[in-house]
């Protein structure tokens, strides 16, 4: 079997992406509100934090979206949200030893503009009046080039954002028809414009491969062209079509999704593109312009893995805001509310949000170390990332790929090589010690 | 102990030639070495035992009277160590002889794992009728290097490191022991329990179940029932195994 056979068999296999470990589905209902308040006011309130907004609500819904988010039909909804957002600010404020430095600033979604200009301004207001936000940190948000105008370009310019992350997926016209997210490449080229006349000084496309109706052929054409604009970052993932979960994926048409070979020869082909113009690879899915901070992250070895995919981002703590969200605290990871109503209704009742989460032991940090060094570069030294075990069994079941030349290993040490980097997913399973049932529900590795 | 029905119940395993020539084993068990019309001389001197599941057939320390061919089902044989583990040290399946390797005493307890077939033979006279037989006893000879060699094979597994290492083992050697009887490769029949398997591997039930569970998430193995295994790549789990079981 060739290499190359060998990766595409295990590229179809379902496996976590590995944005946090535990993956977020192993959480447990164990761990709750009282565990977050007491992670909460137990935090070093030396060590500056990261924040996570998340607004879970659309204009309309794309069929291929699998993130937590709903139509927002009535303003008051919208309204009704933010003001949670703040209570919920004010709520984690009140338990904190003292007032912490915040060190970057995320927000995500949904589509996170959908507050409007005076809402996230309003949100910020609240952030600072319970965190010290200090000057000039990387501000990020997620926008939908379909409404992004001038006014929102200088707004958010003016309220620090300086990174803004664009949905592209594919500019075919019938990939766009079949996704039911209508954006011709003109008003992509708009939003970006808008965006940098502004002063917004980064740029990142997001692409999808794996959609309806796609080819490697309208993936050279969105390349090309997105290229042509010049962003900072790109992040390329695969659709996970799981329409038994998400009712908004049954509109699209299974018969027209490319199969487990298609998936592969897309993701290649745009991993290709960008990396023949120069662009620097990052972890699996992600690519950045030479100058910017993630290149220099992945030259330096500093590169690391959080919820929205790669960023060079160390600081240990998160705090996830709004329905879903995620914090990361010393003592283990908690989970809001997904249910929007119901996430408003704890915070209006002056109670924390979580539903549920895990409480991290010695072991768990030790396997999320291993994971997040292969996630990131590729390779792990066990002996060093944890001196107290030697994985007999992670080694033994490493071997076939080993035999199939997807990776090397010396000693304890484990690297991919070249060709088996694009299911890199596969080999960090094998230290996911979670994975005690079936992978379904997981996406394709590819 | 066993239960003798064929001795002491109507039914007959005796019947002159019928039931050996007939017999599932006929050409793996010791009898292999004698031509058809020489059975009459190891019916004379046999007697066919049915044994139910969990049945002791022999028990370490007893004076070695009798020997035996499993004809069907599966044998546990075991020795009880001083902290009151049980260590199983082989599986015997149909074909095997039992009482190879004792000497005055049978060196280790034999259970039916499900139930099971024995033929039972005198230890006096089988080796009046080896005296008359050679082949017999080279057949037996024989069959001793084929159970020094399986003994080797449970040393390499015994010897592997890792929990999966040693499952990956076991299966591959169950599987090419199914295919030298003339069966498919693939599925494995697990007869035996994960009991069994942990006391034999020296590993706890909670390991085996977990590293089934390992070698499954890697697509080496599936179990369609509880006692099946399918082997799905073979390659991969021979690399898991990190031996080449011949």
């Amino acid at each position: 079997m060739t290499v190359e056979a060998a990766v595409r068999r295990y590229a179809a296999r379902p496996v976590p992406r590995y944005t946090s470990y535990p993956a977020a589905a192993e959480f447990s209902a164990a761990v709750g509100s009282a565990e977050h308040a007491a992670w909460l006011r137990r935090l070093d309130p030396d060590e500056s934090v990261s924040l996570y907004l998340h607004v879970p609500y659309c204009r309309e819904l794309c069929h291929y979206c699998g993130c937590h988010t709903k139509i927002a039909v009535r303003d008051h909804v919208i309204a009704g949200y933010r003001q949670a957002l703040e209570g919920e600010i004010a709520l984690v404020g009140s338990l904190l030893p003292r007032r912490i430095r915040v060190g970057r600033l995320a927000w995500g979604g949904g589509t996170p503009s959908i507050l409007g200009a005076e809402g996230l301004a309003a949100v910020l207001a609240a952030l600072r009046r319970q965190f010290d936000i200090e000057a000039g940190i990387e501000h990020a948000i997620e926008l939908d080039p379909r409404h992004v105008d001038p006014a929102l370009a200088r707004a958010l310019a003016g309220l620090g954002v300086n990174r803004v992350s664009l949905g592209v997926q594919d500019l075919d016209p019938g990939v766009q028809a079949a996704i039911g997210r209508i954006q011709p490449q003109a008003t992509v080229a708009a939003a970006v414009r808008m965006l940098r006349e502004a002063g917004v000084a980064s740029i990142n496309f997001d692409l999808i491969y794996g959609l309806p109706h796609q080819t490697v052929a309208s993936i050279r054409a969105t390349c090309a062209a997105v290229a042509g604009l010049q962003p900072d970052r790109i992040a390329f993932f695969g659709y996970a079509h799981l329409p038994y979960r998400r009712a908004n994926q049954r509109l699209i048409d299974e018969t027209v999704l490319p199969d487990a070979a298609a998936r592969y020869d897309q993701a290649r082909a745009i991993a290709q593109h960008f990396q023949a113009r120069g662009f620097v690879p990052v972890g699996i899915d992600h690519f950045a312009a030479p100058h910017d901070a993630l290149a220099k992250a992945v030259a330096d070895g500093r590169l690391r893995r959080n919820f929205q995919g790669y960023t060079d981002d160390d600081r240990p703590i998160l705090l996830g805001f709004g329905a879903s969200a995620v914090s990361r605290l010393p003592e283990g990871f908690v989970q809001n509310i997904a249910d929007n109503p119901r996430y408003c209704r704890a915070i209006a009742g002056q109670q924390l949000a979580t539903t549920r989460g895990w409480r991290l032991t010695e072991e768990d940090l030790a396997r999320g170390r291993i994971i997040e060094a292969l996630m990131c570069s590729f390779e792990a030294d066990l002996e060093r990332l944890d001196p107290a075990r030697t994985y007999p069994d992670e080694l033994a079941l490493l071997r076939p790929l080993a035999a199939d030349g997807l990776l090397e290993i010396r000693s304890s040490r484990i690297r991919m090589t070249e060709a088996g980097r694009p299911v890199v997913r596969v080999a960090a399973a094998v230290f996911d010690s979670f994975r005690a049932q079936d992978g379904k529900g997981f996406s394709m590795a590819v | 102990m066993a239960q003798e029905q064929a001795a002491t119940s109507g039914r007959s395993y005796r019947d002159p030639c019928g039931v050996c020539l007939d017999c599932a084993v006929r050409r793996q068990a010791v009898c292999a070495a004698l031509e058809d019309h020489e059975l009459g001389a190891l019916q004379a001197i046999m007697v066919s035992t049915r044994i139910g599941a969990q049945q002791t057939v022999v028990e370490e320390g007893q004076p070695r009277r009798r020997v035996f061919t499993l004809t069907s089902g599966m044998l546990r044989l075991y020795t009880m160590l001083p902290d009151g583990r049980r260590q199983i040290t082989a599986f015997l399946l149909p074909g095997d002889y039992l009482g190879l390797g004792d000497e005055s005493s049978y060196d280790q307890t034999a259970e039916a794992v499900v139930d099971s077939v024995l033929c039972g033979f005198p230890v006096a006279e089988m080796d009046r009728l080896m005296e008359r037989y050679p082949r017999l006893q080279l057949r037996l000879n024989q069959m001793t290097r084929i159970a020094l060699r399986q003994a080797r094979d449970s040393q390499l597994i015994l010897g592997r490191l890792a929990p999966v290492e040693k499952l990956a083992s076991f299966l591959l050697v169950l599987s090419e022991r199914q295919a030298e009887s003339g069966e498919p490769e693939s599925p494995v029949h697990l007869a035996m329990t994960r009991t069994d398997i942990a006391d034999y591997l020296g590993l706890t039930i909670e390991t085996v179940s977990r590293s089934f569970t390992k070698l499954r998430l890697q697509g080496l193995i599936q179990l369609p029932e509880a006692h099946q295994v399918e082997i799905i790549d073979r390659r991969a789990l021979t690399a898991v195994a990190g031996i080449t079981p011949r």
